[in-house]
């Protein structure tokens, strides 16, 4: 259904996050459209655009291309740009118009791999999705590609080997690699589950992009509790990884998913290699060591948990809360105030039924998310700067700013905030609630303000 | 050296952009805009409208995959009248921007318009698109919303039942192609009182411009947007691209005195040797020091270029996307006279190598300035306010400025507030 929107810029589409997630490594990414899409993301969704060496591309799709079907021009410029740049594979990142006139770019990507030696995978974004979901499609097409689980690794080998056999007049075109690792196929992921954990735990951070997370010292952070606390990151895909670490992402005993986009990479990586997942961030410092405990838990007994699933305690004179975010980064924030607040999360993205939650909004337009803002019963917000501006000026709601990049992009780049772990509390202190802030602020919080 | 033909995949730097039709088609006074498509198309133009301060006169539609195969015509309606509703005052002009897929599912924008002309009654409604995909046709997409900019008066005339061919033509000069008005300082206000769309704050005023004499194209921008205002308004039009050689300039004159009946061109030799002095000192100041220009500061590149190294000027490098017809002689006269002047396609896949720095250099336009690093930034963006013999003094002035006082190139993007 189409959707008016007055105040609000839309978010960031699905493109975008996939784009994020093909970030950092050595890729030749191609956004297949006229020019717009990848403006918008490399101008508007990309805080790392900047002087950045990433080699993304726009595919400079023009009408009459479009019309006749004329893929031939897109892998042609597709094969100099691999002469010129050897990336170590291709990927190609649908837009609006490739998905109307039903584009196959999986199918071309496969063309390209088999003609080059080069891997490459399509990615069907089309502008009509939102990042998270984007992000997703990036994440399972590589790992797909890069890390196939037992069974798939041996049958990707041969189709590796084959392709290399039958190799067409592309002899300039040099692969870096090959589709599977040779860690891949001795699939250490067997051994590391028919024996007793080892000491140090192996773990992966899913969906952390900065749509979600700007500052990058929140990924930081977290990787440097989980650390100090027995475990070792594989890869935290979309902010700071390589190909090598992709490819062992199978081996982890553990996920953790940090945005929905990784909610839905680590339900992908339970299903595909058996892998379980805490699903939510920590927030403050005092929940630190509890999320590492629960995260040992995970490991150990292989059963995948939501770190926000406790119940919550029914104090009908609590105040109410609204906090509209990305929806995991939201019950995190629900949970973390759960003592103190009613709260309701707004999903303002792709909506999932799979996360269990009390208090859930579908807003799927601007004028759901303004009813929601305005309505009454809410006297404390958490959310974008943004939003804020569908508030009646003299509002005397509480409102606790919350850039995401994935709304705002970088207007309030200045404010953005680390928020994980330790950095919460000091986001607390500095913030609306700080009037009633002090060594017990959360307590005053609940005892009204 | 590169080839600069058209081709291969596209790096877009950081620095690559322009207002963007959004912004452009906001010029018309009293106007609004209703953003018809996939929400991802409107996501930068929309953040853009909220950096620069405009985002209150532009509304989205977005498209869901079922509108898209279903045709979003019908949803229109209800949307403006949304839009009317939030309203304080009611616009003159709704501009509606449609996106690249638009031009694939062959919307009868003919009957669109009329229905909505029927619905709400008094406003001009004008279908515009923010099309890429056009990019390299008859009707590249900054061309045509500076031409539809034009065709909301003429949509007024036909819903008020006036004939353009009645209307008494003034001594006026409209100004086509160019996002800013003419300095005062520019010797042309001298020959001809000058009209330019930004010069006006209501719609009924704005429509003066119908009945002006003559049009000036200064940038390609403005082609389409003549050839219809001759059609519709019987306006002639003469292109006079913004030079900075100073027999360009001379010759540009000439041809505008004779465009508008002069009996003798004007005298203009105070003007051109203010710019030769200022051309001196700035040479003077800045030396050997090795100079690059760019498409994002002007539409002749070559041609600046060449009018630098006449004067002197260290130029090594001339970046351009692509090379406008006007241009070509320019560049071939640097490729026979200065061989050693490199061409080079910012938005080339090679260009993100960054195997070009140059940190001593200073550039003249910040796409060349990103690749380089250029420790010296001449701040000038798409001919900007720039014309005759008081264009090279203000090229001077900004090359001077940028020697004097380096800019932040970062903060100098984030002013212009561009968007792809």
């Amino acid at each position: 259904m189409a959707q008016l929107c007055l105040y609000l810029p839309p978010f960031s589409p699905d493109y975008s996050g996939a784009g994020a997630m093909l970030f950092d490594l050595d890729a030749l990414t191609v956004m297949h459209d006229a020019g717009g899409c990848t403006g918008n993301y490399t101008g508007h969704d990309e805080p790392r655009w900047y002087d950045s060496k990433a080699t993304v591309f726009c595919s400079g799709l023009r009408m009459i291309d479009a019309i006749m079907g004329n893929d031939q021009k897109l892998k042609d410029n597709v094969y100099a740009a691999i002469k010129t740049l050897n990336p170590e594979f291709v990927a190609l990142v649908g837009s609006p118009v490739p998905m109307v006139i039903g584009m196959d770019l999986k199918g071309l990507a496969h063309e390209i791999e088999s003609e080059t030696g080069i891997p490459a995978i399509g990615i069907e974004t089309t502008g009509t999705d939102y990042y998270d979901a984007g992000a997703f499609k990036a994440a399972k097409a590589l790992l797909d590609k890069f890390c196939p689980s037992e069974k798939q690794a041996d049958r990707t080998a041969a189709v590796s080997l084959n392709s290399q056999m039958t190799k067409p007049d592309t002899e300039n075109l040099t692969a870096k690699s090959t589709a599977v690792s040779p860690e891949i196929q001795t699939t250490p992921q067997a051994a590391t589950y028919n024996s007793e954990l080892s000491d140090t735990l192996l773990y992966n951070i899913l969906g952390a992009t900065p749509l979600d997370y700007e500052r990058p010292e929140d990924l930081d952070h977290l990787q440097d509790v989980l650390n100090r606390s027995g475990f070792s990151l594989i890869a935290r895909p979309g902010y700071g990884y390589n190909l090598s670490q992709l490819r062992n992402m199978g081996q982890a005993h553990v996920n953790i998913a940090v945005s929905h986009a990784g909610f839905l990479t680590a339900k992908y990586m339970e299903k595909k290699y058996g892998i379980p997942y805490l699903c939510g961030v920590p927030l403050g410092e005092k929940n630190l060591t509890l999320y590492a405990e629960r995260l040992k838990e995970v490991a150990l007994s292989k059963k995948s948990e939501m770190f926000f699933s406790e119940p919550f305690s029914g104090n009908g004179e609590k105040k109410n809360a609204l906090i509209i975010g990305d929806q995991i980064i939201s019950e995190s924030l629900k949970h973390y105030f759960r003592d103190h607040f009613n709260v309701t999360v707004g999903c303002i993205f792709t909506p999932d039924r799979d996360i269990s939650s009390s208090s859930v909004l579908n807003l799927k337009n601007e004028k759901e998310i303004k009813k929601a803002l305005c309505d009454e019963r809410y006297s404390v917000l958490i959310a974008d700067p943004l939003f804020e501006k569908l508030l009646p000026k003299n509002h005397k709601k509480l409102f606790l700013p919350l850039p995401q990049y994935a709304v705002s992009g970088d207007i309030y780049h200045k404010d953005a905030k680390p928020f994980l772990g330790k950095y919460f509390d000091d986001m607390l202190r500095n913030s609306p609630l700080s009037d009633i802030a002090g060594s017990n602020y959360l307590s005053s919080i609940a005892s009204g303000f | 050296m590169q080839c600069l033909c058209k081709g291969g995949l596209h790096y877009d730097a950081p620095s690559k952009g322009d207002y963007g039709i959004c912004r452009m088609g906001l010029m018309v006074p009293e106007s609004i805009e209703l953003f018809v498509g996939p929400s991802a198309c409107g996501r930068h133009g929309a953040l853009g409208a909220i950096k620069n301060g405009y985002k209150d006169r532009i509304f989205y539609l977005y498209l869901s995959q079922s509108d898209i195969v279903s045709g979003y015509d019908d949803l229109i309606g209800d949307a403006v009248a949304e839009v009317l509703a939030t309203l304080e005052k009611k616009p003159k002009v709704i501009v509606m921007i449609f996106t690249c897929l638009d031009d694939l599912i062959g919307t009868d924008h003919e009957a669109l318009k009329e229905a909505l002309s029927d619905r709400f009654p008094g406003i001009v409604f004008q279908s515009s698109h923010m099309n890429p995909i056009k990019t390299d046709t008859s009707e590249p997409p900054a061309q045509a919303i500076q031409r539809d900019i034009y065709r909301t008066i003429a949509t007024d005339f036909e819903n008020r039942g006036i004939n353009p061919a009645d209307i008494e033509k003034d001594a006026y000069v409209n100004i086509l192609g160019a996002y800013e008005p003419l300095p005062e300082s520019c010797e042309l206000n001298r020959i001809a009182p000058l009209k330019h769309v930004t010069g006006y704050s209501s719609f009924s005023d704005f429509t003066a411009m119908a009945s002006s004499r003559l049009n000036l194209i200064l940038t390609p921008l403005g082609r389409l947007a003549a050839k219809d205002m001759e059609k519709n308004f019987h306006i002639p039009y003469l292109e006079v691209p913004v030079s900075f050689d100073p027999d360009e300039i001379s010759e540009s004159y000439k041809a505008i005195a004779q465009a508008l009946g002069l009996e003798t061109v004007p005298d203009l030799e105070a003007d051109r040797k203010a710019a030769e002095i200022a051309v001196e000192r700035a040479r003077a100041l800045v030396g050997d020091l090795p100079v690059i220009v760019d498409s994002s500061a002007t539409y002749h590149p070559f041609g600046m270029a060449k009018a630098l190294l006449s004067f002197g000027f260290n130029v090594i490098r001339v970046e351009a996307e692509a090379v406008i017809k006007s241009d070509e002689d320019h560049m071939e006269w640097i490729r026979a006279h200065h061989p050693e002047v490199e061409f080079y396609r910012p938005d080339s896949c090679e260009a993100v190598l960054f195997d070009h720095r140059l940190t001593e250099s200073l550039s003249i336009g910040i796409q060349a300035a990103y690749m380089a690093k250029s420790r010296y930034i001449a701040d000038m963006f798409a001919d900007l306010q720039m014309f005759g013999y008081d264009g090279i003094v203000s090229l001077m002035r900004r090359i001077t400025e940028a020697y004097q006082n380096p800019r932040d190139l970062k903060q100098l993007i984030n002013e212009y507030g561009l968007v792809i």
